[in-house]
C-alpha cells in the first residue's frame, strides 16, 4: 500500500480527503450527435482573464494549462483532454494570490441540461468566459475562495460535444457542480486539497490509514490514471505518489494494463445501433477475443475477409477437423455464419495477429 | 481478496456526508440511462464492458462489486495440484474504469426498491436504476454442521480453493479425500468431476501415494456430463464413485458426513480432507428482491428482463434459462442481456434469434484436459433456449495433452473478453 501521497496542486499541502455525499439523482443529456471518432485526444479553448485552467476527468487524470497574456483582457487558452472521457474544468484567476484566489468551477447550459460534466471528441470552444476578478464579486459563503455555485455559461455545443448530468460522479460526489477537490467538507474555510486535515479529526489526511485517493479527486488510486494529480499519467511518471522514491523500486508497479488495453482499440460511440452480426459475433469472442482480437495463439477473426471466415466455417463444418470448432459450427446456420463474418471484416485488424 | 472501504465510503456510512447524502428523492427523467449491474463475475464484469463498448456515451454503466480483486473459479483446480496460483487466476476492474469509463463501486447491494427504480448499498449510498442488472453468483443450501472455515466449498475461489490446497498438500500416504458433488443444476457441470481426478492423480502421480483413496459422493443418479471421460479416469485411478447421495449433517471438526445412499439408512463417513460442494440456489440479492420462483430466478431468455420485476434483470448462475451455469456461459448471456438492456432503451426491437454458448475444457490430470461444448438457441414456441436441434449436442473431446494446453488459449480469451 502507498500512503502519503502529496497532491501536487497548487500549494501541495496535504493529501485531500473529501466528505462524500450521495444520492440518486436524474441523469440527462443534450441531445448530442457525435460520430464515431478515432481520435484520442480532444481540445477544450476560449478566452478568460488571466486564468490557470484545470480538467478533471473521469479516468483519474488532470491537465492544466494557464491562459496566455496577449495583452488584452481576454487572454486565449487550449487544453487537451482525452476523448470521450467525462471531465469538470475549474478556472483559477489570481492564481499565484492565495488571498485573492478565485476558483470558479464551470458549468456548462445546454437547453434543459445543465452540468460541469463535459464529455468531448472534438475541439469545443467556449468562447469568453467572465471570471470573476474580485472576491467581492463573487458569493463564497465559506470564505475558502471557491464560489459557492459553478459559473453557467451557454456557449454553442458542436457535434461531439456531450454536457451529461450523471446517476453518479465520482468527481463530484454530491454533484452540485463543485468537483471534490474544491469543496470543504469540513467548512473550516479551507477546501480539501488545500485541507491537510479535511474532517478536522485532528489526524492529518495524509496519515488517515484507509486513505486510498491519494489526489482526493475521488477516483480511488486503483482506478486513477494519475494518482498524484501532477498531470502526469501513472504509465509515464516515475514517481507516482511524488514522495521521492522511484516507482521503479515498487514491485507493484507493472504495465500489464497499458499492454492489454492498447490490444483492443476502443473508441467510445456516442450512440448504441442494433446490430444482429455484431451479436452474434460476441459470441465468438469468449474464445476468439473482443471484437475478434485474440490474446494468444487462437485465431483472431477482426478484419478478416467475410468470404474466407464463410468459407472456412462451411469447411470447418462439413469436415473432421479442428473438433471443438466444428462442434460450434454446427450450432449457427449458413445465414448466421455470413452475418457474424461480415461484421468481422468491418473491425480493424492488427499486423500482429495475422495467421 | 480485500475489500476496499476507503475513508469517503465510511463517512457516507456514517451518515457523515452533506445534505445531500440523506436525499432519498431521486428523479428518473432521464435521457442518459443509467444501468446498474450488481456482481464482477463472468456475467457482471462482461455485462457491464459490453454495455459501455456497445452503449458508450449514450449510457451510464455502474458497476457494484464488493471486492477489488476476482478470483477465477475457471482453472482454479489447477490450484490443488500446483499447476497455478490464485494470483494467476486474479483480476481486477481497472480497464473497465479507466478504458470503458465505467462507475466501480466496491460495495455490496443491499435492498432494490422496484417501484422507484432505485438501489441502496451497504454504504448507504443510494443510486437510482433505468435498468438493474444482477449478477450474483449462487449461493449454497445450508447443510446442518458445515463450517466452511473447516470443511471448505472452493466452489468460489480465493481464500477457499488455498483452504483446500493446504488441507491436500498436508494428507499422508493412506489417507481419505472425500467430496461431494451437489445436485443438478449447479455451477460448473464438469466441475465436481474434474476436481476429483485432479486430485486423485495429484495424489497418486505426483505425491506418489499408493494408498490414498478418494471417494465422491455424488448426489446425482451418474455422473451428470462427460460420464465416458471420466468414468474411465475413475477407474483408473481408482476412484470410489457412490451416486444418489443425500447428505443429512456434516461434521466439521470431525470431518465427518452423514448420509443416505439409494434412499437406504443413514451411514457416516470420516475423512481426512473433506470437500463439500452443497446444493445450490440463486444468490441471496435475487431472493432478497423478490425474484426467484423456487430455488432460481424466471427470466425472458431474449433480454434476461425478470418475469417478476420490469426494468431488473438476472444473468449467470441465478437465472433459470436451463442453460449450463459456467463462466462461460454467464459471460455469453451477459452479451445478449446487454444488447437488449440497450435496445430496450433505445426502443428497439429485441433481437428475436439469440444464439448462446459454452465451452469448456477439464483437466484430469496435471497434463490432460478434456472438453465439451454446447450452441443453445431459442424457441420461439416454447419461450425457451434449447440445445440447437440436430447438432449433436453436447459434444465432447477425450482428453489429450493437445486439449491440455488448448486449454489456457480458451480460458486467456475468455479472461480477456470478461476483464479486459
Amino acid at each position: 500500500m502507498r500512503y502519503h501521497k502529496i497532491p501536487f496542486l497548487l500549494s501541495g499541502v496535504s493529501a485531500a480527503l473529501l466528505l462524500a455525499s450521495c444520492g440518486g439523482g436524474s441523469s440527462s443529456s443534450t441531445s448530442i450527435t457525435s460520430s464515431d471518432t478515432t481520435t484520442s485526444s480532444a481540445v477544450i479553448s476560449g478566452t478568460v482573464p488571466g486564468t490557470k485552467i484545470e480538467a478533471f476527468c473521469a479516468d483519474g487524470s488532470y491537465y492544466t494549462v494557464n491562459s496566455t497574456d496577449d495583452g488584452t483582457s481576454q487572454h486565449p487558452f487550449s487544453l487537451t483532454v482525452p476523448a470521450g472521457v467525462d471531465c469538470h474544468l475549474v478556472m483559477t484567476t489570481n492564481e499565484n494570490d492565495p488571498v485573492n484566489r478565485i476558483v470558479t468551477p464551470i458549468e456548462i447550459e445546454s437547453g434543459t441540461v445543465a452540468s460541469g460534466v463535459i464529455n468531448t471528441s472534438v475541439e469545443f470552444a467556449l468562447g469568453y468566459v467572465p471570471l470573476a476578478l474580485n472576491l467581492s464579486d463573487i458569493v463564497d459563503s465559506n470564505g475558502d475562495g471557491v464560489t459557492d455555485t459553478p459559473l453557467r455559461i451557454s456557449p454553442v455545443i458542436p457535434d461531439g460535444v456531450a454536457i451529461l448530468e450523471l446517476s453518479l460522479d465520482p468527481l463530484d460526489d454530491d454533484r452540485d457542480g463543485i468537483p471534490n477537490i474544491y469543496e470543504d467538507d469540513d467548512n473550516d474555510g479551507e477546501y480539501n486539497q488545500e485541507d491537510s486535515d479535511d474532517d478536522n479529526d485532528g489526524i492529518p489526511d495524509s496519515e488517515e490509514a484507509d486513505n486510498s485517493d491519494s489526489d482526493g479527486d475521488g477516483i480511488d488510486d486503483l482506478y486513477d490514471r494519475d494518482d498524484d494529480n501532477d498531470g502526469l499519467t501513472d504509465d509515464v511518471d516515475s514517481d507516482d505518489d511524488n514522495d521521492g522514491t522511484p516507482d521503479s523500486e515498487d514491485s507493484d508497479h507493472d504495465d500489464d494494463n497499458e499492454t492489454s488495453s492498447s490490444s483492443t482499440v476502443y473508441t467510445p460511440v456516442s450512440a448504441y445501433t442494433a446490430s444482429v452480426g455484431r451479436l452474434l459475433a460476441s459470441q465468438c469472442a469468449q474464445c476468439h477475443g473482443t471484437n475478434g482480437h485474440s490474446v494468444n495463439s487462437w485465431d483472431s477473426l477482426a478484419g478478416e475477409s467475410a468470404s474466407e471466415l464463410v468459407e472456412e466455417m462451411l469447411e470447418i463444418k462439413a469436415g473432421e477437423e479442428a473438433p471443438i470448432m466444428q462442434a460450434q459450427a454446427h450450432g449457427y446456420s449458413d445465414a448466421e455464419i455470413r452475418a457474424l463474418a461480415e461484421w468481422f471484416a468491418t473491425q480493424p485488424g492488427s499486423e500482429s495477429e495475422e495467421e | 481478496m480485500s475489500n476496499t472501504l476507503s475513508r469517503r465510503t465510511l463517512l457516507k456510512a456514517l451518515g457523515i456526508g452533506s445534505a445531500a447524502a440523506l436525499m432519498p428523492g431521486v428523479l428518473n427523467a432521464a435521457t442518459l440511462p443509467h444501468v446498474v449491474v450488481v456482481g464482477g463475475g463472468f456475467a457482471g464484469a462482461t455485462a457491464a464492458k459490453y454495455l459501455k463498448m456497445w452503449g458508450g456515451t449514450s449510457v451510464e454503466v455502474t458497476l457494484i462489486e464488493a471486492n477489488t480483486t476476482y478470483v477465477s473459479p475457471i482453472l482454479s483446480n489447477l490450484v490443488l495440484n500446483h499447476q497455478k496460483t490464485t494470483s494467476d487466476l486474479s483480476f481486477n476492474y481497472v480497464t473497465h474504469s479507466t478504458v470503458y469509463g465505467i462507475n466501480i463501486v466496491h460495495d455490496t447491494l443491499n435492498t432494490v426498491d422496484k417501484t422507484n427504480q432505485t438501489v441502496t448499498l451497504h454504504s448507504g449510498t443510494v443510486l437510482n436504476y433505468d435498468r438493474l442488472i444482477l449478477a450474483g453468483g449462487m449461493d449454497f443450501v445450508d447443510i446442518p454442521g458445515l463450517d466452511f472455515e473447516k470443511v471448505p466449498h472452493a466452489w468460489k475461489a480465493g481464500a477457499q480453493t488455498n483452504l483446500l490446497k493446504d488441507q491436500i498438500d498436508a494428507m499422508v500416504d493412506g489417507d481419505h479425500f472425500v467430496m461431494t458433488v451437489p445436485a443438478s443444476p449447479y455451477r460448473c457441470p464438469p466441475g465436481p468431476y474434474e476436481r476429483a481426478c485432479v486430485v486423485a492423480d495429484y495424489l497418486k502421480n505426483t505425491k506418489g501415494f499408493a494408498n490414498c483413496q478418494v471417494t465422491v459422493l455424488d448426489a446425482n443418479a451418474a455422473i451428470t456430463v462427460e460420464a465416458d471421460t471420466f468414468g474411465a479416469k475413475f477407474t483408473e485411478y481408482g476412484v470410489n464413485y457412490r451416486p444418489n447421495i443425500s447428505i443429512a449433517s456434516v461434521d466439521s471438526d470431525a470431518r465427518s458426513i452423514t448420509f443416505t445412499e439409494n434412499g437406504g439408512g443413514a451411514q457416516t463417513l470420516s475423512a481426512n480432507v473433506l470437500n463439500v460442494i452443497p446444493n445450490q440456489k440463486a444468490a441471496k440479492i435475487v431472493f432478497d428482491a423478490g425474484l426467484n420462483s423456487g430455488n432460481w430466478a424466471p427470466v425472458n431468455p431474449l433480454s434476461y428482463e425478470s418475469t417478476l420485476a420490469q426494468n431488473i434483470h438476472v444473468i449467470g448462475d441465478s437465472q433459470a434459462t436451463g442453460q449450463p451455469k459456467s463462466g462461460h456461459m454467464g459471460n455469453s448471456q451477459a452479451k445478449i442481456c446487454a444488447d437488449a438492456v440497450l435496445r430496450s432503451l433505445n426502443n428497439v426491437a429485441l433481437n428475436t434469434a439469440p444464439k448462446t454458448n459454452t465451452a469448456c475444457y477439464s483437466p484430469v490430470s496435471s497434463t490432460h484436459a478434456s472438453w465439451l461444448t454446447a450452441v443453445y438457441e431459442y424457441n420461439s414456441e416454447t419461450g425457451k433456449m434449447q440445445l440447437v436441434a440436430d447438432a449433436g449436442y453436447p459434444a465432447a473431446g477425450a482428453p489429450s495433452t493437445e486439449n491440455y494446453s488448448q486449454m489456457f488459449n480458451w480460458s486467456g480469451n475468455l479472461f480477456a473478453d470478461t476483464f479486459s
